[in-house]
């Protein structure tokens, strides 16, 4: 018997709230205070049991890139261009649509798995033996905003908080110096601040974004950590500041309150001197920059994300999101644009592979890529696709996942999952599960009741456990 | 049987929640009628006193001594006002030695405008105020304020609270009466700006997940009760059912909170107006509609006449605009001779067009050299994208030839939205020149290319536009078949004509269409060929309009025969020959035909005129057909019980608070409202009393101020909240009074100091027997700093919000409209859901999509980075710097300016020391602002950030 989210009885959760509420000691999504502070809600902690993987990189595909068109071949669908849809359509469409349109790509397998994939991801699918495709995804919602939403908090209806806040709260950050959820160059809209918010958790857990995604990813940076100032002057004014402090300490009763603030100064200045070099790409050299496509224009937005993700996980930070964004919306002219999407992201996530696995680090990294929703196989307009949320594909790679693998089927046109089916609840179930974390288990007490992060859903897929 | 009887045989028998009640159930209880305790210490004589004073006694606790008459003034104006005292203020509290001068202070806080202002804060906190939808599609609520603004007002005035709840809830059927009126529509914007979910396409669940939300909201924020929790199941912990939830969301599901549900639904809102001024302003707006449908079917009438002629002198126009491009100078964009922008193919180009972009922060140019074929006038078009207006300057050979050009908007920022617009007039010299373009803002439009024509050119009997238009066609238009071909044909050498003719004949298609038979000599006889396929294909797209029923007649026409659609397309598709905006073509109307028009249009501009002004709109609810709901299952709106559930307020209270009944034809909100502040209903009461302890003490006495329930917090002073309770009630629900006895109790003016004995019997203060010490609000820190510095601006109320009403504030493209830059109090700054300005989220203010009970207080490294590094602070610093620069020569008496601006007092010697080291050392290091940095630091520190 486990939790319910509506608080049925429980056994008293390993990772209960505590209250964070007043003395806090940190919060720029979570900075690990470490021996700054003890009983920090950041510190590390175990996890429920061993944890296949120790960080998590969420690549995020934006718009919604088509399942028939990327990894879910459908030989049917290209036999069957132009007829129209033999079952019915969904209750409720997003658009129009009309008959099957075939997918404009050419399709083989790749590796010794022999999983198939579009020639649009030629250089993922060269890591095809290391990838775990899940092509039975569904939602719940056929809008942008209500699908982001549901893809990164489980909840389309509220607010509520992001995958990398509950995962931050189950296992504290590895870092000292740098948030422990941070999301590079993520969109403003559709969800927005929502999709990486902490909600009713404690702040500390929210995400911290890297610019966003109307800016260039060399441009992405954390607000507010220039100084102004040579750092021996703010040293000097910081220490000014300190001694005001203790003078005030000093005719009061001081208290944990205004230590909390005493330190929050010290971790901002060790901050601003150590997390710029992280983020400086220029430490990496010319070989791994090419690796990620920096050399070219096309690819070299993406893979300075991907390369700033790889670093940041190596830091100790727990949840890294790259976002390409709002690109994969193909109501239209979907043969080009899919072609320059991918194109922009299919060197850069390989080199991102290729490098963990260089590295030793994608043993204990998970890579997980997607949208918010797959494609209709039935065309819009002639040249497009419209949303669907029935059946999607996304694929998990690395820390605990058995590779080289493809779960989940779909009807012969990828319309809607048939077989091995996983709700967006089974796979957030899936990803903590694979963290180290029962979902069941990771609950947070608000307005008068538990909530997690899969509600009262959530089924974890062992199949694609290694 | 007593009310407590009915209570207990209430809950035993509450649907789903067959448990012996509980202690815990005291809230749902009346009123206890509570005298307070006897007076044990003469200093402690007043009720809150009493009650407190007994429990300390009870756990053999001393109170704190009164906190001395500087940190009481500091800390009730923070608490009452969210600003510091002004030092003048705290010097003359200090020399005045009236007894009851603090009563007096007090009472001029509670006058003040800012305690509105303040306290307004707090319940915006509890109605999840914002400026924008956030969720899914982040619109504009561009009204919002007109809410916003109401509650500082009913604050400022004391409205009495149930009468401020209740006009929030059902003001818009309470409008009638004067004492509500307008504002009534303006208060129910509590139910109407919440986030909904506008792009859902199952409208159902949408309406659904309103009322849910709505629900949620009024039964925590007035009840302090947690009904969304029963939407799927009775409720875990609390005696509120499944069917109670449902027959409360009948209530609101006869009320409506949107204009339509359509693709990205449309939430409700109305004019700021009494019906029937409304009725009449839409009845001149009707006439307005009719004059202007019969002006522009006359108007239509005219150009079709006119497109006739047009399409019949088509080859002649394609022909004279060839000539023209001739004589003109066509660049395309990229080859810019030097630019600060970027070359772009990819992201805002395509594989056909390379267009022009900001790539990195300065002066936004770029510049290319010409020559004109002759010396003369000549007209600059430029053709550019833009979704957003970024006009440019036009300099020639570093003279200007236009300020204000490229403004125009096109409709977005792609290739597909590019269009021509005429920049500038310029003198071409015939030798070499240069063309510079110059960005007034941060960002250029996206540029693509750019052509200079004469403007002497001789049109003859043609309408110069069109020859123009014309002209920008030849130079520009790609992937056009006909086009291309008629370029291959006639440009360059026109005397190669017949030997081009010659190598194109028998190639089938245009060719046949236009040289076989007798084939042309020269342009002029090859336009009239093409003159001949225009022809022919405005005929074929009237046959295939004629075949069309009426409603598709308008609809866009493609032609089968490719050589006629190719003709077509030329003349209407896109860009075309003849695709010229109406007003390019109205002064070429025959002078008949314009005095009718002219006619038409007096009679529209007097139909315009008799329209009242439309009043400003605002967010509200309103009435709809009343709808019943059965329960759902799960919550789910698919799986219905079969009967719908009667309209009810909840059952646990049915024995003993009187439900009005609900009429059949009305929502039932007005009922709802008289039910939550019936005499014998506590819990609106007590969890009004208990907010206001909140706001005053930086915790409630239930420290769960939104959930009473069995899950909330269990209060020590139970008696003491519903003595308040009591008393609010008693004296018509005067939130003001409330505030006086409290900030006047001892209780309230204990200082910080604790004892260690009571630190440890008593770690969280629940007995109350000292001030807890508060971290000042987000807003607080930065209204501070601005009324320290002397920068703050204290005009009340309006919209600092640059987004028009419905438009995105942030976009699926990641642009934020929103601007913090003002120094107007941070209740006025725009409260963007999705985007929250950055300062509020660093200081506990991150969600303004959900009900906030309480702040959090943190002390995180974001909120030192910010009051580090933020421009905001500097600035505050440098101006407070400069005023202690101007009031005083010496250093010692700036530091001491700076102590008594910041702190209302003297600097200690340690501190004069400190400050001094710091001046000296400030600059070795490198700062050359110290007495900048010096005021910042009295910023951050602790003294300034927390209210003792």
């Amino acid at each position: 018997m486990s939790t319910d989210a509506c608080g049925h009885p429980s056994p008293r959760p390993q990772l209960s709230r505590r209250d964070l509420l007043r003395n806090s000691a940190c919060g720029f999504g979570a900075l690990a205070l470490g021996d700054l502070l003890a009983g920090d809600d950041l510190l590390p902690r175990q996890p429920h049991f061993a944890p296949r993987a120790k960080r998590i990189v969420f690549l995020f595909m934006h718009g919604g890139p088509s399942q028939v068109d990327t990894f879910d071949y459908k030989p049917l669908l290209q036999r069957d261009h132009g007829k129209p849809l033999p079952f019915a359509k969904p209750r409720v469409t997003f658009a129009e649509t009309g008959n099957l349109m075939g997918s404009p790509f050419r399709w083989a397998r790749h590796g010794r798995s022999g999983q198939w994939s579009s020639e649009l991801f030629p250089h993922v699918a060269s890591c095809a033996d290391q990838i775990c495709f899940l092509k039975g995804l569904h939602g719940s919602n056929d809008a942008h905003g209500g699908a982001l939403l549901k893809v990164h908090t489980g909840s389309d209806t509220f607010v509520r908080p992001s995958i990398g806040s509950w995962a931050l709260y189950g296992l504290g950050s590895e870092s000292r110096n740098l948030p422990g959820f941070v999301t590079i160059c993520p969109t403003l809209g559709h969800g927005g601040v929502n999709n990486w918010s902490s909600a009713f958790l404690p702040a500390v857990y929210q995400g911290t974004p890297l610019g966003n995604a109307s800016v260039p990813s060399d441009q992405a940076a954390v607000r507010h950590l220039t100084a102004g100032l040579p750092p021996a002057a703010q040293r000097a004014q910081l220490d000014l500041i300190q001694e005001l402090n203790r003078e005030h300490a000093a005719q009061r009763s001081g208290d944990s309150v205004l230590d909390a603030r005493v330190h929050a100064l010290e971790l901002a200045f060790r901050m601003q001197m150590e997390a710029p070099s992280v983020l400086d790409l220029g430490n990496e050299n010319e070989r791994t920059q090419k690796l990620y496509g920096l050399d070219d224009p096309t690819t070299a937005n993406f893979g300075r994300q991907c390369l700033m993700a790889r670093r940041l996980l190596e830091a100790g930070v727990r949840f890294v999101q790259c976002t390409h964004s709002y690109k994969w919306d193909q109501h239209s002219n979907l043969e080009v644009d899919h072609r320059k999407n991918a194109r922009e992201v299919d060197l850069p996530i390989a080199g991102l592979l290729t490098d963990l696995q260089q590295r030793g680090l994608l043993e204990d990294t998970l890579v997980w890529w997607g949208g918010e929703f797959g494609r209709t196989p039935t065309s819009e307009g002639g040249s497009g696709r419209d949303h669907n949320p029935h059946a999607f594909t996304h694929f998990l790679a690395g820390g605990g996942v058995r590779a080289g693998f493809s779960y989940g089927i779909t009807d012969d046109y990828g319309y809607y999952t048939v077989d091995e089916r996983m709700h967006v609840h089974d796979l957030h179930a899936t990803i903590l599960h694979l963290l180290g974390i029962d979902h069941e288990r990771l609950v947070y007490r608000h307005a008068g009741r538990d909530f997690r992060l899969t509600d009262v859903e959530g089924k974890v897929a062992r199949a694609i456990l290694a | 049987m007593q009310p407590r009887r009915l209570l207990a045989v209430a809950l035993t028998l509450a649907p789903g929640f067959a448990q012996e009640p509980a202690s815990s159930d005291w809230a749902f209880a009346p009123l206890q009628n509570v005298a307070p305790p006897a007076a044990r210490d003469a200093a402690w004589n007043a009720p809150i006193d009493r009650f407190v004073r007994e429990q300390l006694d009870g756990a053999g606790l001393q109170p704190a001594p009164t906190a001395d008459l500087r940190t009481l003034l500091r800390r009730a104006s923070f608490v009452l006002t969210g600003l510091p005292p002004a030092p003048e203020d705290v010097e003359a509290l200090l020399a005045d030695p009236s007894p009851d001068a603090f009563a007096r202070v007090v009472d001029r806080l509670l006058a003040s405008p800012h305690f509105g202002e303040h306290q307004a804060r707090h319940w915006l906190d509890l109605a999840r105020y914002s400026d924008s939808n956030g969720l899914d599609e982040n619109l504009a609520f561009a009204n919002a304020f007109r809410y916003r603004d109401w509650v500082v007002r009913a604050h400022n005035d004391d409205l009495p609270y149930d009468r401020f709840v209740s006009m929030q809830i059902a003001g818009d059927l309470l409008a009638a009466d004067p004492a509500v009126g307008i504002d009534g529509h303006v208060a129910t914007g509590f139910l109407a700006m919440g986030p909904r979910m506008l792009a859902e396409q199952d409208k159902e669940k949408l309406v659904l997940d309103t009322i849910d939300e709505q629900l949620d909201l009024v039964g925590r924020t007035v009840l302090g009760l947690t009904i969304g929790c029963a939407r799927c199941h009775d409720h875990k912990f609390d005696p509120i059912s499944q069917r109670d939830y449902y027959a409360l969301a009948g209530i609101f599901r006869s009320t409506t909170a949107f204009h339509d549900l359509g693709h990205v639904s449309k939430w409700f809102d109305r004019e700021l107006a009494d019906d029937a001024a409304i009725a009449a302003r839409l009845a001149a707006e009707k006439a307005r509609k009719q004059a202007k449908e019969r002006l522009d079917a006359a108007t239509a009438a005219a150009l079709a006449t006119q497109r006739e002629t047009l399409v019949a002198d088509a080859g002649r126009y394609l022909l004279a605009g060839t000539t023209l491009a001739a004589r003109s100078v066509f660049t395309q964009a990229e080859t810019a001779a030097a630019t600060s922008l970027h070359a772009d193919a990819s992201h805002w180009g395509d594989a056909q067009t390379t267009v022009l972009h900001t790539h990195r922060a300065g002066e936004q140019f770029a510049e290319w050299t010409f020559t004109t074929a002759a010396a003369g006038r000549h007209r600059l078009f430029v053709r550019y994208a833009a979704a957003e207006s970024r006009p440019m300057r036009v300099l020639v050979d570093g003279t200007v030839a236009a300020e204000q050009a490229l403004a125009a908007t096109t409709g977005g920022w792609l290739p597909a939205h590019q269009q021509w617009h005429e920049a500038a007039v310029l003198d071409g010299s015939g030798s070499a020149q240069s063309l510079r373009l110059i960005a007034h803002g941060p960002h250029v439009p996206h540029l693509d290319a750019w052509m200079l024509c004469p403007t002497d050119h001789d049109a003859g009997t043609l309408l110069p536009p069109v020859v123009q238009q014309a002209a920008l066609v030849v130079a520009s238009r790609t992937g056009d078949p006909l086009l291309t071909f008629w370029r291959r044909l006639v440009d360059g050498d026109p005397a190669a004509l017949p030997e081009r003719v010659r190598a194109a004949q028998g190639k089938g298609g245009l060719a046949a269409a236009l040289l076989d038979g007798d084939p042309p000599t020269s342009a002029a006889s090859l336009a009239l060929r093409v003159q001949d396929l225009f022809t022919r294909a405005e005929a074929a797209t009237a046959a295939v309009r004629a075949s069309r029923d009426a409603k598709e007649r308008d609809a866009p026409v493609r032609l089968d025969d490719t050589t006629l659609e190719a003709a077509r397309a030329l003349l209407f598709e896109g860009a075309g020959l003849l695709t010229l905006p109406v007003r390019t073509l109205r002064p070429f109307v025959p002078a008949t035909t314009l005095a009718e028009l002219e006619a038409l249009q007096q009679q529209h501009a007097a139909a315009a005129a008799a329209v009242p002004a439309k009043a400003p709109m605002t967010m509200c609810v309103a009435e709809a057909t009343v709808k019943e709901l059965p329960l759902h299952y799960r919550g789910n709106h698919l799986t219905l019980a079969p009967v719908a559930t009667p309209r009810a307020m909840l059952s646990v209270f049915a024995s003993f608070v009187p439900a009005p009944p609900i009429p059949a034809d009305h929502s039932g909100r007005r009922e709802f409202t008289q039910w939550l502040f019936a005499p014998e209903q506590a819990l609106a009461a007590r969890v009004a009393a208990n907010r206001i302890w909140q706001r005053a003490f930086g915790q409630g006495l239930v420290r769960s101020p939104s959930n009473f329930g069995r899950r909330g917090d269990q209060p020590v002073h139970t008696a003491l909240l519903d003595w308040l309770a009591a008393d609010l009630r008693a004296h018509g629900w005067s939130q003001k009074q409330l505030w006086r006895r409290i900030l006047l109790s001892r209780t309230w003016q204990q200082s910080v100091v604790a004892t260690p004995q009571a630190l440890e019997r008593d770690p969280d203060n629940r007995l109350h027997g000292r001030w807890q010490r508060q971290r000042l609000p987000a807003e607080a820190i930065r209204d501070g700093m601005l009324a320290i510095a002397g920068t703050l601006d204290r005009s009340l109320g309006g919209s600092l919000l640059t987004t028009d009403d419905r438009a995105y504030v942030t976009n699926d493209q990641s642009n934020d409209a929103a601007r913090y830059d003002s120094r107007r109090r941070s209740l006025y700054l725009p409260v963007i859901r999705n985007a929250m300005f950055d300062f509020y989220a660093a200081f506990d203010y991150a969600d303004p999509s959900v009900h906030l009970e309480q702040r959090p207080q943190s002390a995180t490294a974001p909120q030192a980075l910010w009051l580090l590094n933020a421009p905001f602070v500097r600035e505050q610093s440098k101006a407070l710097a400069e005023r202690g620069q101007a009031v005083a020569t010496d250093d010692d008496g700036r530091i001491a300016f700076l102590w008594r601006a910041v702190h209302a007092r003297a600097p200690s010697p340690t501190e004069r020391a400190a400050a001094a080291r710091w001046l000296a050392a400030g600059p070795q290091l490198g700062d050359a602002e110290p007495w900048l940095r010096l005021a910042q630091a009295l910023f951050l520190s602790n003294e300034f950030l927390h209210v003792d």
